[in-house]
């Protein structure tokens, strides 16, 4: 029998992304000037996200634990076995957040 | 119910009609759940407490989407529940219901409180897959 189950919550993962870092150069006319270049840096990011897991019983025992570890990019609706073949393209690496919750 | 992960875990499905009572009252969700059994003829109901005055109700008969959401609308236009309200445009754009079956923070799984009439059709569905999901928590727990 077909079931499907959700996995969401809020999760941490990190992430490359590019910023602007200044910098300092001396003209030949010994003037210090200012300028900015663009970098990649990697940081730690907070996003929610998704998973509509459906498929037969032991997949998505087997899709369940993988999204543990893999947190979803988005909403994502994928077929257990799917996930499991090629969890990357469904998700990222990263850490579910624990949370205290009013409702 | 415990569990492991930190991620919610919710049972969906677009042909079960499942409510989601926000700040309300035992009495008056038992009071709506048997208004929508009655005026749809949904065949029985199960009540599930999910915390102090939240609780989920999930439907017997299947049903298809649009008369799923059909029922939502009505429950939720004629209790004027904003909550439900909520929950149902959550649902809507999803195009699937889902209620939570696993813990949410310190909070622990919604628990049977109330239970009327037959239990042999999207609620038995709805049970097993609870009790499967309770099975994946132990191995879970075992395996971390």
């Amino acid at each position: 029998m077909v079931k499907r189950l959700s996995v969401y919550d809020d999760y941490e993962t990190t992430k490359w992304v590019i910023m602007k870092q200044r910098s300092w150069i001396k003209r030949r006319d010994r003037v210090w000037q200012r300028y900015w270049y663009k970098t990649r840096v990697k940081v730690t990011v907070e996003e929610s996200g998704r998973y509509e897991f459906y498929g037969r019983g032991r997949d998505l025992s087997r899709a369940v634990r993988l999204a543990h570890h893999y947190m979803p990019k988005g909403y994502v609706e994928v077929e257990a076995r799917d996930f499991i073949e090629n969890p990357e393209e469904y998700g990222v690496q990263g850490e579910w957040i624990w949370r205290e919750v009013e409702s | 119910m415990k569990w492991n992960h930190n991620s919610i875990l919710g049972f969906t499905d677009d042909e079960t009609v499942m409510l989601d009572f926000d700040e309300t009252p035992f009495k008056t969700v038992k009071y709506w759940s048997q208004v929508a059994m009655t005026h749809f003829g949904l065949g029985g109901f199960l009540i599930l407490k999910s915390s102090e005055n939240h609780y989920h109700v999930v439907f017997n008969r299947r049903v298809d989407w649009a008369e799923n959401m059909s029922v939502v609308a009505w429950v939720s236009l004629q209790s004027n529940n904003q909550g439900m309200l909520r929950y149902l445009r959550m649902q809507c754009i999803k195009k699937s219901s889902t209620l939570r079956i696993g813990p949410k923070g310190e909070k622990p799984s919604p628990r049977i409180v109330y239970r009327e009439e037959k239990e042999d059709a999207q609620i038995k569905e709805y049970l097993e897959t609870r009790k499967f999901l309770k099975k994946q928590g132990d191995a879970l727990r075992a395996q971390i």
